[in-house]
């Protein structure tokens, strides 16, 4: 199934489908790991649902709404 | 052998430790142009060997995303003229494959890596183990362990950059790239040699496989960076380098040591072209003036329609995510083979902590807890120290006073000129000092990431960031340490909007003016209950403000950066007391070396103002009144006349510009009143009495102060930290637009309501 990362809820896991690639800005986020095939989880959301705190590549980052909403994520069993 | 090192990594990486380690003596070196990145450059002694490290600024990736980050791919390039012979990478154990994904774009460059591996233990205490050999065999880059005895590792660091600063070898790793790409990068390559520069295949890759928004947006960062390269002002800084040149004796290093401390303007001009070499950095700047084409607009012109060209070609479908993909696809599986995991889902110590630190509810309150301890520092820990340097800084006068009392106006030039000056400047230490220590031990332990992350949401909307939550909160004990805060902001435009604004929160100084008006004018008009509610108002006045201003000048003055928030949350760690102290003292070197100086030459010039011309026989307001301060005052009334203040008001907002409680003391004067800032209870019985304001145009002249950029030292604070006068003289011409347009709202609402 494939979902936002914004959508995903806390402790969700998936691999990483997608991610919009339009400018430098989303350029940046593609090279800090967020690429294909990556293994991602949801760990925390701010008090206000937003920014959202991932791990991936064995750390951990926070990151807000407007670019998870650009991630497309592969979850749950495959069908 | 003279080699020099270049340190780079990610942020936080644990580069600043390892320079520490590295290097004897240090020294902090100006700011490129334009840009605010602070660069250090170390000097040590090993064997036969002397080393010059610079540490480079932390990032992520080479393709920059701000001018900032470019500084490294300008050190790997060669392209200022300036370049390393031995790139020493920092490779952050606890993120090993986002830390390796620079590392494949440095060793890109071809130039000899070694990387050290930071923060090896905590890894192990994850239970993370890492096999160096492997990893050193696998990558085709030796790695070494920063654990262990500091001296080993200090002597393995060096033994490995000699080595293969002798061999001379081409670091090489595997091509990332398909093989019509890489001839499209080598083409770009020579199209730039052409030009007389060079990029990263990195960078350049970017520029040709980028979306349409992507090129644009890296030509623009160039069309700022050739400035750099080719500064404008290179016939006058070539003149200057060559006068001093020609002081220095070339054969006698250690006169030149001497004479470089005197000299700093072209010390740091000659540091961005490596100090500890002479013969050779002279031949490197002869080499980088040879570089300046004394036609430099053309040699501008020339370099970006190369870049415009490279960027006219056109990469591979999907190119730069693909050349990313397989990049990390190289890092796993080097990292699935040298890392190994104890038990792979073990809750590590940061999981734990953060289960109750970061919790939707205990998260806020603990949060609010250590920033009310925080603001209680800057706040009131700081006021004994601040009163020490007071009653120190009195005591000076008195016997200044003493001594000179027979020569009356080298008598007043000292003790309230030169005394009273630098009194000013030394005064704001302990703030700034208090604040860093603060945010030093909330950076390294981690915690700060996690402030801006829970605050993040609060500010977004106006552009800025969480992460500018720590500066606005210090604006309310002084606007000064909250700016130089703002260095801990990565996005530029969000650092600048924050620098601007953060000087409307009302700060410690405006008190008293609030004070004095409110007991003379609000308080025997309307009560207690009004006054008090006068305060509490005047204080939030310009906190409320600085959201929406910083939201209008990000939106229509500043570029957007494309730089995004994204939030490390590093592991909890205990700070390291040495960088703790370090961030303290360079915080507190950098305020009195460059703000300070030029605080004190203000308060010099405005003590002459006021002092001059001098009238016979005069009393101490008449002389004030007819000082070039005082005429300055009757001046402006009339742009005053609106809100009814009137030349003696005026005259204090005047005198009031290097610091706003001056306005107090000015008034003091003029009403012939005894009054200080801590009793003055006397003046606004005067001020009174004679009814020198209605409540309506008090309250004008209270929200004009609450506005107003009544401060030489934020101003200086202002230019020193954005490297540019304009952003100084934008706050001040905002600052005094946006006051008076409010207090001649304030008086007209108050006088339309009845309130008059």
């Amino acid at each position: 199934m494939k979902v936002k990362l914004s959508d995903m809820k806390l402790r969700e896991t998936g691999t990483i489908q997608s991610i919009k690639t339009e400018n430098l800005h989303d350029m940046r986020i593609l090279e800090m790991g967020f690429v294909q095939g990556e293994k991602i989880t949801v760990t925390g959301f701010a008090p206000l649902g937003d920014p959202m705190e991932v791990r991936i590549l064995d750390y951990s980052i926070s990151l807000r709404k407007s670019d998870s909403e650009n991630i497309l994520i592969q979850t749950g069993k495959q069908a | 052998m003279n080699i020099t090192v270049a340190l780079t990594g990610n942020p936080n990486a644990g580069k600043t430790s390892l320079f520490n380690l590295l290097s004897g003596s240090r020294e902090r070196v100006a700011n490129y142009p334009g840009i605010t990145v602070e660069k250090k450059i170390g000097h040590a002694q090993w064997k036969d060997n002397s080393f010059s490290f610079y540490d480079l600024p932390g990032t992520y990736s080479l393709s920059a995303v701000s001018a900032e980050e470019m500084v490294t791919s300008d050190f790997l390039t060669g392209r200022t003229g300036l370049t390393a012979d031995v790139i020493l990478f920092v490779a952050d154990s606890l993120a090993l494959a986002r830390n390796l994904y620079l590392l494949t774009q440095v060793a890109e460059s071809g130039k000899p890596v070694i990387a050290v591996l930071s923060k090896t233990l905590e890894a192990r205490a994850n239970g993370k183990q890492i096999d160096l050999q492997k990893l050193s065999r696998l990558s085709g880059i030796s790695f070494i362990d920063s654990a262990g005895n500091p001296l080993e590792v200090r002597e393995q660091i060096f033994t490995a950059i000699v080595n293969v600063a002798r061999q001379k070898y081409k670091q090489t790793v595997p091509d990332f790239y398909s093989k019509e790409d890489a001839i499209a990068i080598a083409t770009a390559q020579e199209i730039l040699q052409a030009a007389g520069t060079a990029m990263h295949p990195a960078e350049i890759f970017m520029l040709l496989s980028g979306e349409p928004k992507t090129k644009k947006e890296i030509l623009e960062l160039w069309h700022n960076h050739v400035g750099l390269l080719y500064p404008g002002k290179w016939r006058r800084q070539r003149r200057s380098q060559n006068k001093w040149h020609n002081q220095l004796d070339p054969l006698n290093p250690g006169k030149w040591r001497r004479q470089r401390r005197n000299q700093n303007k072209w010390h740091n001009q000659l540091d961005l072209l490596n100090p500890s070499k002479w013969h050779r950095q002279r031949r490197n700047q002869n080499k980088w003036h040879n570089q300046l084409d004394p036609l430099y607009p053309e040699k501008r012109k020339e370099v970006l329609s190369a870049l415009e060209k490279i960027a006219g070609q056109k990469a591979s479908q999907n190119g730069y995510a693909e050349s990313v993909r397989r990049r990390y696809a190289w890092i796993d599986s080097i990292v699935e083979q040298s890392v190994t995991l104890d038990k792979p889902d073990k809750k590590t110590l940061t999981s734990k902590m953060d289960k109750i630190l970061m919790s939707r509810i205990f998260g806020p309150v603990i949060f609010l807890g250590i920033f009310t301890v925080l603001f209680e520092a800057i706040y009131t820990w700081s006021a004994p120290l601040m009163g020490l340097i007071e009653s120190g800084i009195a005591l000076l006068q008195q016997g200044a006073s003493a001594l000179l009392s027979r020569l009356p106006m080298f008598h007043d030039l000292v003790v309230d000129g030169i005394i009273g000056g630098a009194g000013s400047v030394l005064v704001f230490l302990p703030q700034i000092v208090i604040l860093f220590a603060f945010i030093a031990v909330l950076e390294e332990s981690g915690y700060l990431s996690r402030a801006s992350y829970l605050t993040d949401k609060f500010v977004s909307w106006s552009g800025l960031s969480g992460k500018s939550f720590i500066p606005m909160l210090s604006g309310f004990a002084c606007s000064i340490p909250g700016i130089m805060a703002a260095r801990t902001i990565p996005n530029r435009t969000a650092r600048i909007a924050t620098i601007l604004t953060v000087p409307l929160v009302s700060c410690a100084s405006r008190l008293p003016v609030y004070m004095l008006f409110i007991s003379a004018f609000i308080q025997p008009v309307y009560g207690n209950a009004a006054a008090a509610f006068t305060f509490l108002l005047m204080n939030s006045l310009g906190a409320l403000l600085t959201l929406p201003v910083a939201w209008i000048i990000g939106k229509k003055f500043l570029q957007p950066s494309p730089t995004p928030f994204l939030l490390e949350m590093p592991d909890y760690r205990i700070p390291n007391l040495r960088s703790v102290y370090d961030r303290m003292t360079e915080a507190g070197r950098d305020f009195l070396k460059q703000a300070g100086t030029i605080i004190f030459i203000f308060s010099i010039i405005i003590w002459s103002l006021s002092y001059f011309p001098r009238a016979q026989n005069a009393t101490a307001a008449a002389q004030l009144e007819q000082s070039y301060l005082g005429r300055a005052g009757k001046f402006v009334q009339p742009v005053f006349a609106p809100m009814d203040f009137d030349w003696k008001t005026t005259i204090g907002i005047v005198a009031a510009f290097p610091a706003r409680e001056l306005l107090v003391s000015t008034l003091g004067i003029l009403y012939e009143s005894e009054a200080t800032a801590d009793e003055f209870s006397s003046l606004s019985e005067k001020l009174a009495a004679e009814k020198s304001h209605s409540p309506a145009s008090a309250m004008a002249l209270i929200v004009f102060f609450a506005l107003s950029a009544q401060c030489v030292a934020t101003l200086v604070t202002v230019r020193q930290e954005t490297a540019s006068l304009r952003y100084a003289l934008a706050l001040f011409f905002y600052m005094t637009a946006l006051a008076w347009l409010l207090s001649w709202l304030t008086y007209v609402t108050l006088n339309a309501v009845g309130l008059g």
